[in-house]
């Protein structure tokens, strides 16, 4: 089984870029696309986030059977940004996107991460550590394990093993609970085999980042590593597919 | 599982962009030319045109290159690896470098203008490249190393500024100039901008995105200005490969840019 975790579809009004999308992962071989719709540019109004989560629930709608939706919310709208959290899972979300509105340490996080643990359901929080200097608001993976630590049992994905994998890795390693997926362009030789040197297998998740990023090139950063076939195979989709409760 | 799907029987393929030696700042797997052609065995990659790594980050780099050959010379029996000599424009002595260079069995060029502190599209630079072009060597211009973001903290290298090489290129018609590391929006940028240019090319191992990339780039440019490169040690060369080799295009565009168009450049 292949799922991607982490993509976007950014469609438009025709649908045109999800079914494009539909296509191409067909035709690779990805069975399931886990799908959101942040915005990454800090801190919008409700109307911007209602209108990106309107946009994920209409791809989900268009291609019930193959995307996966999780809704995403800003967590310093307050009640408004729960009620959103409570309208996606209304629609058919299976998880929580956090982008880069808030660092996921603030307080105002907490009622969504408590809605999260109350669903059993993935909260997905963008991280990266950047020597550039991260966005205001940016989680960086220490964040991540922060959190890990005192929600163990949240079930908590850093994404894109943080960017600078190896400081992701080491950031989460001691934090069982926290998942991580290696979306992105990031394929640092070695990293997925010491991701799951220092993880395990099973807290370290396939995603793409599309449509950003390629499929055939963030599949083969897993394919092309040294992992056993039957880590590859919780890499790659098993998973996911226990995080989403995919069938 | 595969390490790739292409059927290796049907085409080779040549990486342009593979380096091998030490790097300052992170360890990577393979460090030798040993532990390079086993890399390139794994996936299924014929040819390398190789540079030093050591002479990214040397001050004055020539001492690399000639170390780099004498593990080339030992231990690259079948010459898969093709040796391009790092040197820098600026650095006193560079004439007889390249002089050297050709001696030793060099046959191209490879220039780091943000690490070595010089502007492509600067006098020395032009002059060398130049040198190179009456040699019949081809020239590759590296942009980065690392994704920017994740550089050491004291180090941090700005990416070299597209228009400076397309500048160059420019000035210097003749010269076979391969664009090297350029990213997903830098690339087809500089392929657009190099239209009427037919000796300027970009190996695509920094292209990792949009979705359907390959489709994209073949639409837009053709194959004929496209080269293969994994960016090895650094990076995983099956990235590279799959979205060319596994990409939705014809199997003529797929060869151009996998083989074909390196063959030509390396006059195989």
């Amino acid at each position: 089984m292949l799922i991607d975790f982490h993509a976007h579809v950014q469609d438009d009004d025709e649908g045109t870029r999800a079914d494009e999308m539909v296509r191409e992962a067909r035709r690779i071989g990805i069975d399931y696309i886990g799908i959101s719709e942040p915005v990454t540019h800090s801190r919008d109004s409700l109307e911007i986030v209602q209108r990106q989560n309107d946009l994920v629930f209409r791809t989900y709608e268009r291609h019930p059977d193959f995307f996966i939706p999780l809704v995403y919310t800003h967590a310093n709208l307050g009640q408004a940004a729960l009620d959103e959290v409570h309208k996606g899972f209304d629609r058919g979300a299976r998880g929580i996107k956090m982008e880069v509105a808030t660092v996921i340490t603030d307080k105002c996080v907490e009622p969504i991460i408590e809605e999260a643990i109350a669903r059993d359901v993935a909260l997905l929080q963008h991280s990266w550590h950047k020597v550039t200097g991260n966005y205001p608001f940016e989680t960086d993976g220490v964040h991540c394990a922060e959190i890990g630590r005192r929600y163990p049992e949240l079930k908590l994905v850093m994404a894109h093993i943080s960017g600078d994998n190896r400081w992701g890795i080491r950031a989460i390693r001691d934090v069982p609970s926290v998942y991580t997926d290696c979306s992105g362009s990031i394929a640092d030789y070695g990293h997925i085999e010491y991701c799951v040197e220092q993880l395990g297998a099973d807290r370290l998740l396939w995603g793409t980042d599309a449509r950003g990023a390629d499929f055939l090139y963030t599949l083969a950063k897993v394919r092309d590593s040294h992992l056993s076939d039957e880590a590859k195979a919780k890499v790659l989709g098993l998973n996911a597919a226990k995080l989403l409760k995919v069938v | 599982m595969a390490v790739h799907k292409m059927e290796k029987a049907t085409i080779t393929m040549i990486d342009f962009c593979c380096d091998i030696g030490n790097y300052a700042f992170r360890e990577w797997p393979a460090d030798d030319t040993a532990g390079t052609l086993a890399l390139m065995d794994r996936a299924g990659i014929d040819l390398a045109v190789v540079g030093s790594i050591d002479a990214i980050t040397y001050v004055s780099p020539h001492p690399a290159n000639e170390r780099l050959m004498a593990d080339l010379q030992a231990n690259d029996p079948d010459s898969r690896l093709i040796p391009y000599t790092t040197l820098s424009p600026v650095y006193p002595g560079v004439e007889r470098d390249m002089e050297e260079s050709r001696e030793l069995g060099f046959r191209g060029l490879k220039l780091y203008p943000s690490y070595h502190g010089y502007q492509i599209d600067d006098p020395p630079a032009l002059r060398l490249i130049e040198m190179a072009t009456g040699w019949g060597w081809p020239v590759i211009v590296t942009v980065r190393i690392e994704d920017e973001r994740h550089h050491h903290p004291l180090m941090k290298v700005k990416p070299v500024p597209l228009e400076s090489i397309m500048w160059a290129a420019r000035q210097l018609p003749e010269a076979t100039i391969i664009l090297s590391a350029g990213n997903s929006a830098g690339t087809p940028r500089f392929l657009e901008q190099t239209r009427d240019l037919p000796n300027v090319y970009a190996e695509l191992s920094y292209v990792k995105g949009p979705l359907r990339a390959l489709e994209i780039l073949v639409e837009r440019f053709g194959s004929e200005r496209m080269l293969l490169g994994t960016h090895m040690p650094f990076v995983y060369p099956g990235c590279g490969i799959a979205k060319i080799a596994e990409a939705d295009i014809s199997e003529a565009a797929k060869q151009a840019i996998l083989e074909g168009n390196a063959a030509h450049i390396l006059g195989l």
